[in-house]
C-alpha cells in the first residue's frame, strides 16, 4: 500500500475505534443505570410482598385469606425475575467492558502507529508494546463466555433429584 | 416434621423467597450470602437440609457440596442445588460432589415443598 493509504486506513480504524470507544461508555453507564433500576425496584417489590403478607395473618382462615396466599405464593415465583435479569446484566456488563478495552487499546495502537518517528528501531519497540496489549485485549474479549441464563419467562424450572 | 433448613445464595431476592415459601410450610431457615458463609453456618448448626445457589462469590455451590461431603455430620444430609444453569455437565458436576438433587430458577414454590418433604423423610 501507498503512504496515502496507509493513512487513510489509519485514520479509518481510529475512527472506529472512537466510535466503539464512545457507545461502549454509552452502554456501561445504562448497565449501571439498569442495575440500580432493578436492585431498587426488587427491593420495593420484596417490601410489599412481605407487607401484604404480614396483612395477611390479619384476614384469619377464610376464603378471601386463601385467595390472597395462593397470590404470593404465585408471585414468590416471578420475584426470583431479579436473579435471572441481575446475572444476565453482569454478563452483558463483561461483554461491554472486555469491547470498552479493546476500543482502547485500538485507539492507542493507532495512537503510536501516528506517532512521529526517528528511525525504525525507535518505531519497532513502542508499537510492540501497543500491539501485545491490543492483542491482549481481543483475548480478553474472545473468552468472554455464554450467559448461564436460558430463562425467557419465569416459568418453573425442572427438578431432578439423583 | 418440621426441619432447619440452611439456604446459600448471593441473590437476597431468591433467599427471602426460600424463606418464606420454607416458612410457609413450618420450616425454620437459616440464610447464608455466599458458600464460604454457607460452610459456616453448616458448622455452627445441626441442620436437616441444605438449599444451595451453584454460581456465587467467594465459593460457588458445588464446592461448598465438596466441602460439606467431607464433613462426617453433613454426609448424609440431604443437598439440593438450585441455580440458573440446567446443562448436563454441570448437573453431572453437582451429582458427583454428592448433591441430591437440581432445581432449576426459578422455583415452583409447591413443587418445591413436595422436593423438601420427599428429601428429608
Amino acid at each position: 500500500m501507498t503512504d496515502t493509504a496507509d493513512e487513510d486506513l489509519e485514520r479509518l480504524v481510529g475512527r472506529a475505534g472512537a466510535a466503539l470507544n464512545l457507545q461502549c461508555r454509552a452502554a456501561h453507564q445504562e448497565l449501571e443505570q439498569t442495575q440500580l433500576l432493578l436492585a431498587d425496584a426488587t427491593r420495593k417489590l420484596l417490601d410489599s410482598f412481605h407487607a401484604a403478607n404480614r396483612e395477611l395473618a390479619g384476614l384469619g382462615a377464610g376464603e378471601a385469606a386463601l385467595r390472597v396466599e395462593q397470590n404470593l405464593l404465585a408471585a414468590s415465583q416471578h420475584l426470583q425475575f431479579s436473579d435471572l435479569v441481575g446475572q444476565l446484566l453482569a454478563t452483558t456488563e463483561q461483554r461491554v467492558d472486555a469491547l470498552l478495552l479493546v476500543s482502547q487499546r485500538l485507539q492507542e495502537l493507532v495512537q503510536a502507529m501516528r506517532a512521529p518517528t526517528t528511525g525504525p528501531q525507535v518505531q519497532g519497540a513502542p508499537l510492540t508494546g501497543q500491539k501485545d496489549a491490543f492483542l491482549e485485549a481481543i483475548a480478553a474479549l474472545e473468552s468472554c463466555g455464554e450467559s448461564r441464563v436460558r430463562q425467557r419467562s419465569t416459568q418453573a424450572g425442572g427438578i431432578e433429584l439423583f | 416434621m418440621k426441619k432447619l433448613v440452611l439456604t446459600v445464595d448471593d441473590s437476597a431476592a431468591i433467599r427471602e423467597m426460600l424463606a418464606y415459601v420454607l416458612k410457609s410450610a413450618g420450616h425454620r431457615v437459616i440464610e447464608a450470602e455466599d458458600g464460604m458463609d454457607g460452610l459456616q453456618k453448616a458448622l455452627g448448626h445441626r441442620v436437616d437440609l441444605v438449599i444451595t445457589d451453584q454460581s456465587m462469590p467467594k465459593m460457588d455451590g458445588i464446592t461448598l457440596v465438596k466441602a460439606l461431603r467431607a464433613l462426617p455430620q453433613y454426609q448424609r444430609v440431604p443437598i439440593l442445588l438450585l441455580t440458573t444453569e440446567s446443562s448436563d455437565s454441570m448437573k453431572e458436576e453437582g451429582r458427583s460432589a454428592g448433591a441430591t438433587g437440581w432445581l432449576v430458577k426459578p422455583f415452583d414454590p409447591n413443587k418445591l415443598i413436595e422436593v423438601v418433604e420427599k428429601v428429608t423423610r
